[in-house]
C-alpha cells in the first residue's frame, strides 16, 4: 500500500515539478508557422522587390542614357571637326596665351593645374599635317587637389570649358581616383596646322596595366620629341577601389619646345598612328568601354516605357460551385423581425460601375514585329448589387465547403431595392505579356498584345451570399488574397515628331480564379470591359 | 484578447489571432516537446508541426474540455508522430546497462528545479523516456500508450517500471531527491491523514 502511494506520489512530484515549465520558441517558429497558414501574404513582398528592380532598372537606364546624350554631342562635335578638312585651321597664334606662355613640360608639370590644356576649336586633320607635325609628349603629376577639384567638375564642363573634345563617351568622372595626364602637343610651323586627334591629355586611372603601356608609348614619344621628358607616376587616392580606365580627351596644344619640333620632323602623327603605338593603348581602353557601349545601346535601342491608364466597366460571372439544393432547404434564413425574405439570389441586380487600371510597364523588343512587356500596375475594381436594406439584422448561414456552417447576421436581403452594395478591391499587379505588330510604318502601328497578371487582393470589401441565397453577409476573410488575371488588348500607336508613342485600344481583362477562396459556395470571376491610353517613350 | 476572440480569430485564419493563440501556448507547449526529443532543435520542428495541425484542426474543437488540454494533447500526439518516423518503440535497456548509467552521473547541489528533472528525463534511453512521459506526466493509460506506441500495454508497463527506476536513480544520484527522505516524508503525511 506504501508502495503504491509512493508511486502515485512519483508521479505527481514529477508533474509538479514539471508542469510549469516553459520555453520561450525562437521566434523563426512563428514565421514558419505564419508562412504555412498564410502563403499568399508572401506576395507583397515579392512585389515590393519587383517594384525595386525594376526602379532601379530605370534608374541606371535613365543616367546612362543622360551621359550618353552628352557623349553623342561630344562625338558630334568631333566628327564635325573632322569633317572640315580645309577651313578653320588653328594656328599657334591662336592659341590661348597662358599656354604659350608657360612653356616646356617642366614648367606645366610644376604648374599645379595640368589635368586638361585647353585647346583651340575648330582645329582640323589635313594630310599635310599629319604627315609634317612635331609632336611634344610630356607627362605630369595631378596633384590630389586638383583630382578632387576635377573630381567636383564634370568632365564635360572641363571638356566644353577648355574646349576640348571627348573621343570616349562613357568617362564617368566620379571614378577619378588617381590620374595621370599625358600632355602632347603638335606644331606644325610650316602649315600652321594641328591635329585634333593626338592624344594630348589622357586621364586614365589607377588601372596599372593601361597605365604603363600609355606611358611607355608616350615616353617613346618623349625621348624623340624632347630631351626631357617628364614622366610622373600618380597614385591612386583610393587604391583600393576598382575603377575602370576612363577615356582620351583630345586636343591640340601648341607645342613650346624648339628643340624638341627640330629633332622630330620625320616622327609624325601618321606614322604613330601607323605603328598603333600611342594610341593603340588608348584603344584598348576605349574598346572595353565601347564593348559597354554597345551593350546599352543595344539594349536602349530596343527597350522602352509606358504609361497607361484603362478606365473600364467591371462585369461578373457568378455560380454555385456545389449543389446548395439541399443546404437552401436545410438552413433558410430565420428573420429575427419576421421580414420576408423569400428572394432568390436572381432577385437582386448588379450594376456596372467604373473601374480602373494604372500601370507601367517596360517593354523590349525581341525582333520587329514582337516585344515582351512586364511592370507593374494598380487596379481598382468594383461593381454594385442593388438590394433591400432589412432595417434590422438577421441571422443567416454561410455554409463553407469544408461542411462547417457558420453563422453571421446579415443586414440585407438579396431582393432588388434602394441600397447599394459596392464591392470593390484595390489590387497590385505584375503583367507579363507580349506585344505583337500586325501592320504599321514608322508613325503609325497596330498592335494586339495578350497579359498573364499575378495579382495581390490589398484591401476590398465582400458581400457574400447565404446558403439560402436570400442575404448578403459581409464577409471580408472570405476574400481571396492572390489572385491572376488575363489581359488581351489590340491598339493603335501613334509616334509624334518628339519621340513619344500614344496608344489607344480596348482591352478584356479577365479573373482566372474567384474572388473568394475555395471554401465558398459560389465562384465569382470578374471580367473588365475597357480603353487602355498610353504613352510610350524610348529611353 | 480574450480566449473566445483568440479561438474565433484562429477558426477564421485571422493572423493576429493565430499569432496571440501562439504566443499563449507556445512557450508551455515547447517544454512538452523539449521532454520528448532529442534536442531543441528537434523540439522547435515537434512545436512547429504540432501548432499548423493545431490551426488546420481548431475548427473542431468544441468547447469540450480545456482548450490548453486540447492543445496539449494535438502537440503530444505530434511529438509521438516524429519519434515514430525515426525510432520504434519497442526497444528497451537492461535494468543492469540502466544502474550503470545514473551511478557514474556526478553529484550536483539538491536544487529542485524543474529544468534540472527535465534534464535528468532527456537522460533516458527513448523508450523509456517516451513511456513515462505519457504515463507519469501527460496521464495516459497503458492501455493509450500501447496503442499510441504500437506496442503492446505490458511492454508499456515494463518499460514504464524500469524507466522510473532508472529515473529514481538519476534524481537521487543528483541529489535532486533523496529517496528514504521522501519514502519517510511520504508515509508521515499518510499517517497524518489517517
Amino acid at each position: 500500500m506504501e508502495d503504491t502511494n509512493y508511486r502515485n506520489n512519483f508521479e505527481n512530484f514529477l508533474r509538479e515539478s514539471i508542469d510549469d515549465f516553459k520555453m520561450i520558441p525562437s521566434r523563426k517558429i512563428w514565421h514558419s508557422i505564419y508562412n504555412n497558414m498564410h502563403p499568399d501574404r508572401k506576395w507583397p513582398s515579392i512585389t515590393v522587390c519587383l517594384l525595386i528592380l525594376v526602379s532601379i532598372l530605370y534608374l541606371g537606364v535613365s543616367n546612362n542614357n543622360s551621359l550618353s546624350k552628352a557623349a553623342r554631342t561630344a562625338n558630334e562635335q568631333n566628327a564635325s571637326l573632322l569633317s572640315n578638312n580645309s577651313s578653320n585651321i588653328t594656328t599657334l597664334k591662336e592659341l590661348p596665351d597662358n599656354i604659350k606662355k608657360e612653356g616646356g613640360a617642366q614648367q606645366i608639370a610644376a604648374n599645379n593645374n595640368p589635368t586638361f590644356i585647353p585647346t583651340n576649336t575648330g582645329s582640323t586633320i589635313t594630310n599635310d599635317l599629319i604627315n609634317t607635325p612635331t609632336v611634344e609628349t610630356y607627362t605630369t603629376t595631378l596633384p590630389q587637389n586638383n583630382l578632387e577639384k576635377t573630381k567636383k567638375e564634370s568632365i564635360f564642363e572641363v571638356a566644353q570649358k577648355n574646349k576640348l573634345t571627348i573621343t570616349n563617351p562613357s568617362y564617368t568622372d566620379e571614378n577619378i581616383a588617381g590620374s595621370i595626364a599625358t600632355i602632347s602637343s603638335h606644331e606644325n610651323r610650316k602649315n600652321s596646322n594641328v591635329i585634333p586627334t593626338t592624344t594630348i591629355a589622357t586621364v586614365t586611372t589607377n588601372t596599372s596595366v593601361i597605365y604603363e603601356t600609355d606611358v611607355n608609348q608616350l615616353s617613346k614619344t618623349n625621348t624623340a620629341v624632347t630631351n626631357e621628358p617628364t614622366l610622373t607616376t600618380v597614385q591612386s587616392i583610393d587604391d583600393k577601389k576598382s575603377i575602370e580606365p576612363t577615356n582620351t580627351i583630345v586636343a591640340v596644344n601648341e607645342s613650346t619646345n624648339k628643340d624638341a619640333n627640330k629633332s622630330t620632323e620625320n616622327n609624325t602623327l601618321k606614322e604613330l598612328l601607323k605603328e598603333n603605338k600611342t594610341l593603340s593603348a588608348v584603344s584598348n581602353v576605349e574598346n572595353k568601354v565601347s564593348s559597354k557601349q554597345a551593350f546599352m545601346s543595344k539594349f536602349k535601342e530596343n527597350a522602352s516605357i509606358s504609361y497607361y491608364i484603362t478606365p473600364s466597366i467591371g462585369f461578373r460571372n457568378l455560380h454555385s460551385v456545389r449543389d446548395i439544393k439541399n443546404y437552401n432547404a436545410a438552413y433558410s434564413s430565420f428573420a429575427a423581425n419576421n421580414a420576408v425574405v423569400s428572394n432568390s439570389v436572381a432577385s437582386s441586380r448588379d450594376e456596372k460601375a467604373l473601374n480602373l487600371e494604372v500601370g507601367a510597364s517596360m517593354n523590349y523588343k525581341l525582333t520587329k514585329a514582337v516585344r515582351l512587356k512586364t511592370g507593374l500596375q494598380v487596379n481598382y475594381t468594383n461593381y454594385i448589387s442593388k438590394v433591400n436594406d432589412l432595417g434590422h439584422p438577421i441571422q443567416a448561414s454561410l455554409a463553407v465547403n469544408n461542411q462547417q456552417d457558420v453563422n453571421r447576421s446579415s443586414q440585407y436581403t438579396t431582393s432588388e431595392g434602394s441600397t447599394h452594395l459596392n464591392r470593390s478591391t484595390l489590387q497590385i499587379a505584375v503583367p507579363i505579356g507580349t506585344d505583337i505588330k500586325i501592320i504599321g510604318n514608322d508613325k503609325f502601328k497596330w498592335y494586339v498584345g495578350a497579359s498573364f497578371q499575378p495579382t495581390y487582393v490589398i484591401s476590398g470589401s465582400a458581400y457574400v451570399m447565404s446558403i439560402d441565397g436570400k442575404n448578403y453577409i459581409s464577409e471580408k476573410p472570405l476574400l481571396r488574397k492572390l489572385n491572376f488575371n488575363t489581359a488581351l488588348e489590340t491598339y493603335l500607336s501613334f509616334k509624334t515628331s518628339n519621340g513619344i508613342i500614344f496608344n489607344v485600344g480596348p482591352q478584356v481583362r479577365y479573373q482566372l480564379l474567384s474572388t473568394y477562396k475555395n471554401n465558398y459556395n459560389y465562384s465569382e470571376k470578374l471580367y473588365n470591359v475597357g480603353v487602355k491610353i498610353g504613352v510610350t517613350t524610348s529611353f | 484578447m480574450t480566449e473566445e476572440q483568440m479561438l474565433a480569430g484562429s477558426v477564421k485564419n485571422n493572423a493576429a489571432a493565430q499569432e496571440a493563440f501562439y504566443e499563449r501556448f507556445s512557450p508551455r507547449m515547447l517544454g512538452v516537446c523539449y521532454r520528448f526529443a532529442k534536442n531543441r532543435e528537434d523540439a522547435e520542428d515537434m512545436l512547429q508541426e504540432g501548432f499548423i495541425k493545431i490551426f488546420t484542426q481548431l475548427h473542431q474543437y468544441r468547447n469540450e474540455g480545456s482548450l490548453e488540454g486540447w492543445v496539449r494533447r494535438i502537440i503530444v500526439h505530434t511529438c509521438i508522430n516524429v519519434l515514430k518516423k525515426n525510432k520504434k518503440f519497442s526497444d528497451t535497456v537492461d535494468l543492469i546497462y540502466a544502474n550503470e548509467y545514473y551511478t557514474k552521473e556526478d553529484l550536483v547541489p539538491s536544487i529542485i528545479q524543474a529544468k534540472q528533472i527535465i534534464e535528468c528525463i532527456r537522460m533516458l534511453p527513448l523508450g523509456y523516456r517516451t513511456v513515462l512521459n505519457l504515463y507519469a506526466i501527460e496521464g495516459y493509460s497503458h492501455k493509450e500508450i500501447g496503442e499510441i506506441l504500437e506496442i503492446g500495454e505490458s511492454s508499456s508497463r515494463s518499460q514504464y517500471t524500469r524507466a522510473k527506476a532508472m529515473l529514481e536513480g538519476i534524481l537521487v544520484g543528483r541529489n535532486i531527491i533523496d529517496k528514504n527522505q521522501y519514502r519517510n516524508n511520504y508515509s508521515k503525511s499518510l499517517t497524518l491523514l489517517n
